[in-house]
Formats: C-alpha cells, sequence, structure tokens
C-alpha cells in the first residue's frame, strides 16, 4: 500500500540527523561519511524553498489544467461536473504516484500537490453529487458528503504517499462534517468537533504507544498534535466566535474557560511525560491564547497596558524555566535542557529573527509621488502614497 | 552505529538525542522571550496613545526612556567585547533586553512626533537617525532582531513598508523602493567583504531580493504594454537566480524563477487568442517551470 518503504524513510530521517550532529561538533567529517555510506537510498530529494515553488506551480499548471478541461468539455450537467472533478481527482492521485513510482520523488513539492489537490478535487465532486441527491435546498448534506469525501481520499493518501499532513486534513474534514447542521445549535457542533478530536487524539496516543519505528511514532505525535489543537480551538468560544458564532448559554460558556485553562495543563503535561516538542509548542500555544482570552470570559474590558503585562510574564516564566533547567545536573532536567543541542535550535532562531523583517514596528516616511515618464504609470497613482510589499 | 566507529561517549550523547532522552527548549524560551518583548512593546505604544493627555508627556518619556538606558547599559556590561565574526550571547536574556531598548526607544521617538509638532519637520532625519543607531547596536552586539529592525526602520525611510503587502504605486514611491533593495544588498556585500559580521549577509540579501524583485513584479503587472520595468524585472529575476545557482541557494533560484514567471505570463497572456488558449499556456509554461527547476537543482547537486 505505502509507495516508501519504511526502513528508506528512517535511513532519510537518519542522514538528516547526521547532518545536524556533524554541525553541532558531535561527528567529526569522517564519522559522516562513514556512517551516510550505510544511509543511501534511491529517493530523490530538495530543499525547503523549492519544495514549495514546485509546489506552488503544480497548483498552478493543475488548477489551469482543470480549467481548459471545464473549457473544452463545455459540460453543463451537475452530476457530468462532479464525476469529471473525480476523475481529475483520480488522474492527480495516478499521477502522483507514477511519479513516486517512476522517478522516486520524496517530499519533492510535485507529488504532494497532486494527491493534496486530488483530495480537494474529490471533496468537490462528492459535494456536488450530494447536491443532486439531497437537493440544493440544504447547505447541510454537500458539506458533510463533501467532507466525507475529504476524509477518505485524505486517509488513502496518507496511507498510500505518508503525508502527516494528509492524517491531519483527514481529522480536520471530520471534525468539520457536523459543522453545516443548523439545526443542532453552536454548542453542539462545537461539542461534536471536540469529540472528534478527542477520538483522534486518543487513537493518535495509542498509535504512538504501538509504533515500532520513528516513522510512525512521529506521523502518530504530528497527528495527536494537530488533534490537540483542533479540540482547543473547538472549545475556545471567545477564539472562534467570529467563525462559529458565540454560544447561547452561560453554563456552556463558563464550561468552556474551564476547559481552556485545564487542557493546556493536560496536554502539556503529557507532552513532557512523553518528551515530546510538538505536542509541548500546542500546550504552549493553547496556554497563550487562555491568556489572550480570559478577559473576553470574565467579562472585563481590555486595557491598554495588558500586552505589556503579559509581555512581562512571558518573559520572566522563560528566563525563570531557562535558569531552573540550567540549574540542573549537566543544564538539565528530566531530560529538558535551555541549550541548544543541534544547528537546527539555533537555525530556527535565525530563520525567526529573518521573518521578524516583515512584523517589525517601523514607522514609514510618506513619499510625495511624481509621475515621470518613462517609468510613470501606475493603477492606483495618487500622491502621498508610501510604498510596501 | 554499534560497529565501533563511535566513541563510546558519542554513543551515549547521540543515543540520548535520538531517543529523545535529552529535548532542547531552546527555540520554546526563545519564542516566549520575542512575543514577550513584543507584546511589550506593543502595550507601550498603546498605552501611550491612549493616555498621553490625561498623563503628560513626562509620565511616560521618563520610565520609557530609563528603561532604554537601562537595557543599554545591561546589555553593555553583559555582552562580550565585540568581534567581527559571531558572538554568542553569553545568556538568552541579553538578545532579547537589547531588542526590548531598541523598541522601546522606536516607540519614544513616535510618541514624540505625535506630540511634538517640531519634531515632525525632522521626522525623516529621525528616522533615519535610528536606522543608523539600530545597525549599530545590530553590529556591536551581533543581533539579528535589532538589525531586522534596523533594515525596517531603513525601509520606512524609503518610504518601503515591510511589515504585509501592499500594492505599490506611483514612481517615485516604486524608484525609493528599488533604491532601497539595492542598498540593502550592497550594505551586505560590502560588509561581507570586509569581513564584518558575515553571517548577516542572507538577511540582508533575502530582503532585497523580495523588495526589488516584488516592486519590479508589481510594476509590471500595473502596466498593459511593453515598459522598461518589464526589462528591468527580467534583468533581476535573471540576476537572482544565477546567483542563488552559483551560491547554491535555492531560494532565490524559486524568487527569481517566480518574478520572472508572473511578469512574461503578464505581458503575453492579454494578447492570448482566447480563455482555452491562456490555460493550455499557463499549463504548458508552468510545467516547463517544474521541469526546469528540477534540471537546475539537480545540476546544483542538492539532496536527491
Amino acid at each position: 500500500m505505502r509507495l516508501y518503504a519504511i526502513e528508506d524513510e528512517l535511513r532519510v530521517r537518519l542522514g538528516r540527523e547526521l547532518r545536524d550532529w556533524t554541525k553541532a561538533g558531535l561527528l567529526t567529517a569522517e564519522q559522516d561519511t562513514a556512517l551516510r555510506a550505510d544511509l543511501q537510498t534511491d529517493l530523490r530529494r530538495t530543499g525547503v524553498m523549492l519544495r514549495l515553488g514546485l509546489a506552488a506551480f503544480t497548483v498552478v499548471a493543475g488548477s489551469a489544467a482543470i480549467g481548459l478541461v471545464m473549457l473544452v468539455t463545455d459540460l453543463t450537467s451537475e452530476i457530468a461536473i462532479a464525476v469529471t472533478t473525480a476523475v481529475l481527482g483520480a488522474t492527480a492521485l495516478a499521477a502522483a504516484s507514477w511519479l513516486v513510482r517512476r522517478y522516486r520523488l520524496y517530499r519533492y513539492g510535485v507529488e504532494e500537490a497532486l494527491a493534496m489537490g486530488a483530495v480537494a478535487l474529490v471533496g468537490v465532486s462528492g459535494a456536488m453529487v450530494a447536491a443532486q441527491v439531497f437537493g440544493s435546498n440544504s447547505s447541510a448534506a454537500p458539506w458533510a458528503a463533501g467532507m466525507t469525501a475529504v476524509a477518505i481520499t485524505a486517509i488513502h493518501v496518507y496511507r498510500r504517499f505518508g503525508f502527516p499532513h494528509a492524517a491531519i486534513d483527514a481529522l480536520v474534514a471530520i471534525a468539520l462534517v457536523p459543522m453545516a447542521i443548523e439545526a443542532i445549535g453552536v454548542d453542539a457542533r462545537r461539542v461534536v468537533a471536540a469529540l472528534v478530536f478527542a477520538g483522534g487524539y486518543a487513537y493518535a496516543s495509542t498509535w504512538r504507544r504501538q509504533a515500532d519505528d520513528d516513522i510512525t511514532r512521529s506521523d502518530a505525535e504530528v497527528v495527536r498534535a494537530a488533534a490537540a489543537a483542533g479540540a482547543y480551538l473547538a472549545l475556545n468560544v471567545m477564539l472562534t466566535r467570529e467563525v462559529l458564532a458565540d454560544t447561547d448559554h452561560a453554563w456552556f460558556r463558563w464550561a468552556s474557560w474551564v476547559t481552556t485553562w485545564l487542557l493546556p495543563y493536560v496536554v502539556g503535561r503529557t507532552a513532557v511525560v512523553d518528551r515530546d516538542p510538538r505536542l509541548l509548542r500546542v500546550a504552549l500555544g493553547m496556554t497563550l491564547a487562555s491568556l489572550y482570552t480570559n478577559k473576553a470570559y470574565l467579562g472585563l474590558s481590555r486595557q491598554p497596558w495588558d500586552p505589556m503585562l503579559l509581555g512581562v510574564v512571558l518573559a520572566v516564566v522563560a528566563l525563570a524555566l531557562r535558569r531552573w533547567l540550567a540549574a540542573g545536573p549537566d543544564g538539565e532536567r528530566h531530560g529538558f535542557t535551555a541549550k541548544p543541542l543541534v544547528e537546527r535550535d539555533s537555525a530556527a532562531l535565525q530563520l525567526a529573527s529573518l521573518a521578524a523583517t516583515a512584523m517589525q514596528p517601523a514607522h514609514v516616511r510618506q513619499v510625495p509621488e511624481s509621475q515621470d515618464p518613462p517609468f510613470s504609470g501606475g493603477r492606483s497613482g495618487g500622491g502621498g502614497a508610501s510604498s510596501g510589499f | 552505529m554499534s560497529d565501533g566507529r563511535l566513541t563510546s561517549r558519542q554513543h551515549v550523547i547521540l543515543d540520548a538525542l535520538a531517543s529523545r532522552r535529552r529535548v532542547s527548549l531552546f527555540g520554546e524560551l526563545n519564542a516566549l522571550l520575542y512575543l514577550g518583548v513584543i507584546a511589550f512593546a506593543g502595550g507601550l505604544a498603546w498605552t501611550a496613545r491612549a493616555y498621553s493627555d490625561r498623563w503628560g508627556d513626562l509620565a511616560l518619556l521618563l520610565p520609557a526612556s530609563a528603561l532604554v538606558i537601562g537595557c543599554v547599559a545591561w546589555v553593555f556590561a553583559k555582552a562580550p567585547v565585540y568581534s567581527s565574526d559571531r558572538v554568542t550571547s553569553p545568556s538568552i536574556g541579553v538578545d532579547y533586553v537589547l531588542y526590548l531598548g531598541c523598541l522601546v526607544l522606536g516607540v519614544e521617538l513616535g510618541y514624540a512626533q505625535y506630540r511634538f509638532p517640531a519634531l515632525q519637520a525632522q521626522w525623516d532625519w529621525l528616522l533615519l537617525g535610528s536606522s543608523l543607531l539600530y545597525f549599530a547596536a545590530a553590529y556591536r552586539f551581533d543581533n539579528r532582531f535589532v538589525l531586522s529592525l534596523a533594515i525596517a526602520t531603513l525601509g520606512g525611510w524609503f518610504g518601503v513598508k515591510t511589515s504585509g503587502i501592499a500594492w505599490i504605486s506611483g514612481t517615485t514611491a516604486r524608484l525609493l523602493a528599488l533604491g532601497f533593495g539595492v542598498l540593502v544588498a550592497a550594505i551586505g556585500g560590502v560588509t561581507w567583504q570586509m569581513r564584518v559580521k558575515r553571517h548577516f549577509l542572507d538577511a540582508y540579501l533575502q530582503v532585497a531580493a523580495i523588495v526589488v524583485l516584488s516592486t519590479l513584479t508589481w510594476s509590471v503587472m500595473d502596466r498593459d504594454d511593453l515598459s522598461p520595468w518589464l526589462l528591468a524585472a527580467l534583468a533581476a529575476s535573471a540576476v537572482c537566480v544565477a546567483g542563488g545557482v552559483r551560491a547554491r541557494r535555492l531560494s532565490f533560484v524559486v524568487y527569481g524563477a517566480f518574478a520572472g514567471y508572473l511578469c512574461v505570463s503578464r505581458v503575453l497572456l492579454p494578447h492570448s487568442p482566447g480563455v482555452e488558449a491562456s490555460f493550455f499556456y499557463v499549463v504548458v509554461s508552468s510545467t516547463l517551470m517544474i521541469l526546469g527547476l528540477v534540471v537546475l537543482s539537480r545540476r546544483m547537486g542538492r539532496p536527491s
């Protein structure tokens, strides 16, 4: 079923760790070369940026191909369009499988975009078929059918290609199935979605425990972290009220408030016990979101100095935690350390500082405009415009 | 790994890492500190704006100035001596205390401009001066966050907003944006040649490439006819791709390829005989771009 041998994926992963360890000075270059000889595979990989670029061009080409097919066939019947969409989805999936079998692409962007495009196409097709079968008076049936089709196809994609994001897509699609059933009320929809995510969390935890290899364990951890985040989002009324509407029941709001503080604790504790960094990041994110929404739950108005207090709290917690970890034997406690262990830890920080350029609160000078040929022109034009990108 | 190629000490360390008996919280702690500093500075700006009339200028400027001075003094006391090479911070807090000081200084300058009309006439020079100050601090203390702030503030002086995406309108604004991009690349190149903080080069070049390519691409998108902007955009894309290939940096290859593709498509598509032909063009051209990028990356010897 799976297009990649688990041993090959393990070799790829170990090769990545080997590079990190060598950069961190834990291995010599000679050791790296000697060990790497055992890790050769026939899988073709590429860097993150090219992977993104190839995925983007594949999406562009695929979208244009869909448009071309629809124009050329000139279909008018909804069922015919739905069938064509499903066929296009199956074709995209077959193309992705062929690329992997023929060229041994592994996380190359192209096969990922094709497979995930297939998930979307099959979902659209399912929704269109349901709209024809059940009539177009209600959006519930098409939505539920579309999400179910997405979930089934995404599970298939995960089993075939091993993309963790496909497994997350399946879980999210299942949780979204009841979202269009307005008759049950927003609270029930939230609870059902949270139960789906809780089920996904429990399943992923068992999956993780029973995993025989690092690849399966890592996939289970990714799904578990996503399930925890999904359950939190479904239950935090204040964070998602713009999307899902606010609750009408005071008891639900208070239960939600309690949950927003309980969940980070429970999830964070599990993350520490299992030493699962992804789950720990989710728990931290939940805690920040709970701090952010706390005043809204309690009906208190936000004050301008609230962010300052939050900033002080975050900095104090971070510095206290660092000091506590550093004071332990060998600068660690319970297996956790504040020191960067491999290059990847520091590289993430460098990347964050670069991305911070786009978030700097810098002031911008107003530029008086003049219209000079030959570079003149501009749809918007106007004086006093400042540029941006 | 049990065939004797690793020493027993290496085996113990790597086994602890691989089995996650040793986990680093370095990234998480840094994220908390970064968010804390940003939240504090944002809250200070909000408080200053909301309470400036009620509390008076001194009530805001004095504590903020004291905070800036305190931050800078603490960082000078803790930081190691200057070096042109990469310098590791003595502790995780030093980088963020300096960043906090710089952000609070920025808030103070913005507040002063807002409150004191006399300063408004000098605003451009204050902006440039603060940018230079941030650059000096970034180099003295080897701080990438402050370097980002310096580049963003310099962009502000050129009228370029580095946060968010907006349509660049008007010739003057576009030329200034191009000037900013070229200047940023030049600073990075010159400091690299001078062997001063060579690890900052990537930050300069990434900003320069994105600013120049996006400005030129917007300019081409804004017109229906052939214009000098198109030539400039294609030349910049080619330079970006060639530089990326030469330096084996695929991110620049991707930037250049995207910008070039968008510009060429913008010029060709309006002349398409029909919608079907347009779709056909996009299918074929995108597929060719995919093939081209794959061939290029394999020639560059990226992991495969």
